[in-house]
């Protein structure tokens, strides 16, 4: 085992027992203590799991090499790989993933892995961390170790190249090699593209379908429960009219919901399809004609939906600008709330001045605090949007770039 | 025999299907096959051939059965490889996050 990760190892068991030390110390050995002991052990365990990095293997060549050669080797048994400075990032299942680093040592590379997950996956651990404590997470992150030391294992070493000569230089003079990165980092793009899309879908029902039982709640409050209640004469009113309202408000959301996300998660599904078989096509050395026109042809196409691909990824990440998100979305739900305590409050007060000073101060605060999203929220929107169309034009400009080159390369043969 | 009217300038996009097509194939490929492969009519077809020709990126064969053939260049092969390059190029520097 490397000295940093017996280290990282030392280490987090000294956090740990210290914290456990300082608990016992001040609140007493007790079940509690037990517990919360036991939580220790689990979120160090479930870090280190995902924080060490193990030696695998020596290859021959420099990690660039090896590590374009490795990217290259997955990618045509149709592995989504993602090229970073000094790594790679592996998706092995829809939940787990793995890293691949490679360091320097003398004329060869020292390869190492550490375990890592998707972006679904991390939403299942850190749900399985807040609902169970870390105690159902450490399974899970047990899982993802163990599915990325197998993958290391099973897949990565036997395509690393040995006895101290390096593989020639992947793509040097292989059509089909640059064919198939080409189409696997387009096919890549465009499943990002659509999972994102398909996941901010979801959240959008989510979010919808939360907001309905709220505002249910609030009509039913404020129309048919306190004493200031115009329904209460006629039950059945009690029940229809709240949603009636909330249907009439509902439908034409979930209706422009859909219109929004489905034709762009086809778009981007139907890409993704459409370069996957070609990509499979490619690996297969397929030589039967097919439905696209060329390979070439259809690269050049994807390659203009790039950017599109890129904005429907980042807009379905909380990695950039997580922290305006959350503002946003606590000050959303304390706004909620306030809101329906400041109703509940209004309804269920006979005129008492106190009362209705509280009701009308959680109300402002609701105000003020949807107020404060809005401008967040534009403020996040309009930078968004500028982001995406200096990455549109720099984009295009890459591919005018080439375009040029070509046209002038053909007019100069 | 290809009489065509010139091209003037190729699009890259029809040409690259032409050099792709033959790429693929392992032997000398019938014109009429390619013609259908690239997705082109008979005029359009014969003023690339023409082009192809005259660049030496692909030449023609006669056949025992006295149909034509054609057959890609080592010259249109290197052709088609830069054309490849270069798109990969593109996805190969850093990608906006």
């Amino acid at each position: 085992m490397r000295r940093n990760n017996l280290l990282k190892i030392v280490s987090a068991t000294i956090v740990n027992v210290a914290l456990v030390a300082l608990i016992v110390k001040y609140a007493g050995a007790n079940l509690t203590v037990l517990f919360y002991a036991a939580f220790f052990m689990f979120v160090t365990l479930w870090g280190l799991l995902f924080y060490i990095i193990p030696r695998l293997d020596t290859a021959a060549g420099t990690p660039k090499e090896v590590l374009q050669d490795l990217a290259h080797r997955l990618r045509s048994g149709r592995y989504r790989v993602t090229e970073e400075p000094g790594k790679l990032s592996i998706q092995i299942t829809p939940l787990a993933a793995i890293k691949v680093h490679a360091v320097a040592d003398g004329a060869n590379s020292e390869i190492l892995y550490q375990a890592d997950a998707t972006p679904g996956g991390w939403t299942v651990l850190v749900l399985l961390f807040l609902f169970t404590r870390g105690f159902a997470g450490f399974p899970m992150a047990l899982y993802h170790f163990l599915k990325a030391r197998r993958f290391a294992e099973d897949q990565l070493r036997p395509q690393l190249p040995k006895g101290g000569v390096p593989r020639a230089k992947v793509g040097a003079g292989d059509i089909r090699e640059r064919l198939i990165d080409s189409l696997s980092e387009g096919h890549r793009l465009a499943a990002e593209a659509y999972e994102a899309t398909q996941s901010r879908y979801e959240d959008r029902w989510l979010l919808l379908g939360f907001g309905a039982v709220l505002l249910w709640l609030i009509l039913l409050v404020t129309l048919g429960v306190g004493p200031h209640s115009t329904l209460t004469g006629n039950p059945a009113y009690l029940l229809i009219i709240p949603s009636a309202i909330t249907l009439a408000i509902l439908v034409p959301s979930v209706w422009s919901t859909r219109k929004w996300f489905k034709p762009r998660i086809d778009d981007y599904r139907e890409w993704a399809d459409r370069l996957r078989k070609a990509l499979e096509k490619e690996t297969v050395h397929e030589t039967t004609e097919s439905p696209e026109s060329s390979a070439f042809e259809l690269i050049a196409q994807a390659y203009r939906q790039v950017p599109t691909w890129l904005e429907a990824r980042r807009k379905g990440s909380f990695s950039r600008e997580s922290g305006a998100w959350m503002l946003i979305f606590t000050c959303a739900i304390a706004a909620a709330w306030m809101a329906f305590f400041g109703i509940v409050l209004y309804s269920f007060t006979t005129w008492s001045l106190g009362l209705l000073i509280w009701s009308l101060v959680l109300l402002i605060g609701a105000a003020a605090l949807i107020s404060l999203c809005y401008l967040l929220y534009s403020r996040l929107r309009r930078r968004a949007n500028e982001e995406g169309s200096r990455t549109l034009k720099d984009w295009n400009y890459r591919l005018d770039v080439m375009h040029q080159k070509m046209v002038k390369y053909l007019e100069e043969l | 025999m290809v009489d065509a009217l010139p091209l003037e300038r190729p699009d890259l996009y029809v040409l690259a299907r032409h050099l792709e097509r033959l790429w693929r194939e392992d032997e000398p490929m019938l014109k009429t096959r390619l013609q259908v492969a690239a997705n082109v009519n008979y005029d359009v077809f014969n003023r690339y051939l023409s082009w192809m020709l005259n660049r030496n990126l692909v030449v023609l064969e006669n056949s025992d059965d006295g149909h034509e053939r054609v057959v890609l260049t080592a010259k249109g092969r290197e052709a088609y490889l830069k054309l490849v390059q270069w798109i990969n190029e593109v996805i190969k520097e850093e990608l906006p996050k």
